[in-house]
This record gives structure tokens, sequence and C-alpha cells, in this order.
């Protein structure tokens, strides 16, 4: 039977490297795309990323299996990136803030010409999904990429958001309708 | 049906792309990962030998300050016996003995005592006055044993001291150690550059 991720986390911390691989190699796609479509620079989302890991491996000794490795692992990511939309100037209000509908979040811009060919109808559905997903508010998007990406439930992506139920499941079912929205052209 | 739209939504998510770190990245965070796992065997295989030189050491130097105590307290002890012996043997000495007793006989017996009593009390005063300094240092030290809460509040009167170069270090060390922790709102505003 497959060790699950909190006794690879203990074994890490008592000092097998080999465990930390199997964690990583479970993780990293997850993850790297979580920050990458929340950050959307590459470069800064890439530095973003390993900052998370190497937290990781400096608090191990610290960790404790009381809830799952993956919304600890989540919890560190949400506080990095929080960490960095206060550096950049763009407080901690755009990820904390409830109000689905506030037109006052700060949104990064969408980087022109990321658009791909419209060349088939499908082409053009998926390049709707993606610059719906980069103008929602990160509240929103950060719960459903949690969601998809690192398979958090309701539960999960409150803890590490440090909300409650509720506000999550309000943050998705909006997300969710716009993205669909999009879908539907 | 919501179910099979969110699936549908889910498969369109997937088709946008999975990207992956690159084989760099992985190297990069791979290598530090065996790194520090590194560092804990080699603490445990010098922990023992360690620990083992410390407690000979530790016994050496107290036996051999328990023997130096003992050897200046049986110097003070003889010192009025041999005083008092002379006195009754050497009947001409007397005058002699008077003369430099006033300075070493009659203070003979007391002088072990006082000399004890005032090298503790000048230990006591080095400790007396060096306790501020020492409980400011640890105050400055905070170590993993300290509460979040603790780091933040100290990094908050750091901030409020206008030491800010300090606060930003040890924010970013609060950061290293407790990672998962959210700085509620209201603390957050104390311990963030203004």
């Amino acid at each position: 039977m497959e060790p699950t991720d909190e006794q690879l986390m203990l074994a890490y911390a008592a000092g097998d490297a080999t465990s930390f691989e199997t964690l990583y190699a479970r993780h990293k796609g997850g993850l790297y795309r979580f920050v990458l479509r929340g950050i959307k620079e590459r470069g800064v989302a890439e530095e973003l990323f390993q900052e998370i890991w190497m937290r990781i491996i400096e608090a191990r000794t610290r960790y404790a299996p009381q809830a799952r490795f993956t919304t600890w692992l989540y919890t560190i990511a949400h506080n990095r990136m929080v960490d960095h939309w206060r550096k950049r100037g763009l407080t901690v209000v755009s990820l904390e803030h409830d109000d689905p509908d506030d037109p006052a979040q700060p949104e990064p811009a969408a980087e022109a010409g990321r658009e791909p060919q419209r060349q088939a109808e499908t082409n053009e559905q998926l390049a709707r999904l993606a610059r719906a997903l980069e103008t929602l508010p990160p509240v929103q998007r950060e719960a459903f990429l949690m969601r998809e990406e690192g398979g958090l439930s309701l539960a999960d992506i409150a803890a590490a958001t440090g909300s409650n139920q509720e506000a999550v499941k309000s943050r998705l079912r909006y997300a969710v309708a716009k993205l669909r929205e999009a879908l539907d052209g | 049906m919501a179910e099979r739209e969110d699936d549908k939504l889910a498969e369109r998510y997937r088709a946008l792309g999975r990207e992956e770190p690159s084989a760099g990245l992985d190297a990069r965070i791979l290598a530090a990962s065996r790194r520090a796992a590194g560092a804990r065997p080699r603490l445990r295989r010098w922990a023992l030998p360690l620990s083992l030189a410390a407690v000979i050491v530790l016994s050496v130097t107290v036996t051999l300050q328990l023997e130096r105590e003992r050897s200046q307290v049986e110097e003070r002890a003889a010192a009025p016996a041999q005083a008092e012996s002379a006195n009754q043997v050497e009947p001409k000495m007397e005058l002699k003995m008077q003369q430099s007793a006033p300075a070493a006989a009659p203070a003979a017996a007391p002088a072990p005592a006082a000399g004890r009593l005032s090298r503790e009390s000048a230990d006591r005063e080095r400790f007396e006055r060096a306790a501020p300094a020492a409980a400011a240092e640890r105050a400055r030290q905070l170590g993993a044993d300290d509460s979040p809460e603790r780091w933040l509040a100290r990094i908050a009167e750091l901030r409020r001291a206008g030491r800010d170069d300090e606060a930003e270090q040890l924010l970013a060390e609060f950061r290293r150690r407790y990672p998962d922790y959210r700085i509620p709102q209201a603390m957050s505003k104390k311990v963030e550059r203004r």
C-alpha cells in the first residue's frame, strides 16, 4: 500500500530524504499551477513555488499531522501569496475580501497576446475559460484552484485560507458560475 | 445535473494545460531537501561523543574546583591551629606572634567565613548587575520554544520603536519558523512595514 502524504512527511522529518521526493512528485504539478495561475508572471511564480517548498523543508520538524498534508501545503502557499500581494501594494484585501462582485478589487492586467489562435471552437472556448479564470477576483480564483489543483474540500479550503465554509462555498459558487458562463460563450 | 456541469468545467479546466515546474527548479528544491535531511543524521552521529566529552570535561572541572576549595579551607583552618601551637611551644615567639596576630591570628578563625561571605555577595552583586542585561538579551533572542504570539509581540515592539530593519529580519525569520501561521488582521497592521 502506498504511504499517505502524512506518513511521507513524518518520514522526511525523521531524516528520510526519499520520502520528500515522493511527496514532491505527488504535489509539485498542482501546486505549481495553483501559484502560476494565481500570480501569472512565470518568474515570480517559480520563485514563490520554490519558497513554499523551502518553508515546508524548514518546518519539517514542526509538522504535526493534525490536518491533511495538502491543507498544510496550501495554507503555506496561501500565506506566501498574501505576503506577495502585500509587497506588491495590492494589500491583503485583495485576497481576503469577501464581496465577490466588488469591482474595486485589484486585478493584475491580463497579458496581451496570450489568447490562443481562434481556429477551432474548442480553442475559442478554452481561451474564454482562461480569460475568465484570470479575471476572477483573487479569493474566488484561489478557492477554485485549490479545489481543482489541490483536491481540497470546502473544509480544507476554509482551513487553508482562514475563512469559514460558507464564505468558501459562496466563492466557489460565483467562480463556477462565471467560468461556466465563459464556456457557454 | 450540476455535478455533470462541474465535471465538464473540471475537464475543460484541465484542458487549459498541465504545466509543471522546470527540471532545474525540481533539482534545486530536491537538493535543498536532501541537504536538510542530511543535517540530522550528522548531528546524531556527533551527538553521543559530544555529550560524553561534555560530561567528562564538566566532571573534571567540578572535581578540580572542589579539590581547590577543600585545600583552601584546610589552609585557613591550619592557620589558627599553628598560631595556637606556636603560642604553647614557643613562648619566646609570643611577642612576635602578637605583633603579626592582629592581622592574621585573631582574624584567622572568622576569615574563611568572611571570605566566603564577601565572595558570595560579590557574586550576587555581579549577578544582579548582569540580570537586566541578561533578561534583555533573552527577550531579544526568541527561540524555538516561544509562541508565535510572543514573536509577533516582539516584532510589533520593534516597529513601535522604529527599529524597522530588525523588525523586518525577525518577521522573515518568523515566516520561516511558522510558515502556516496566519497573522490576525489587527496584529498584521502592527508587524507589517507601514
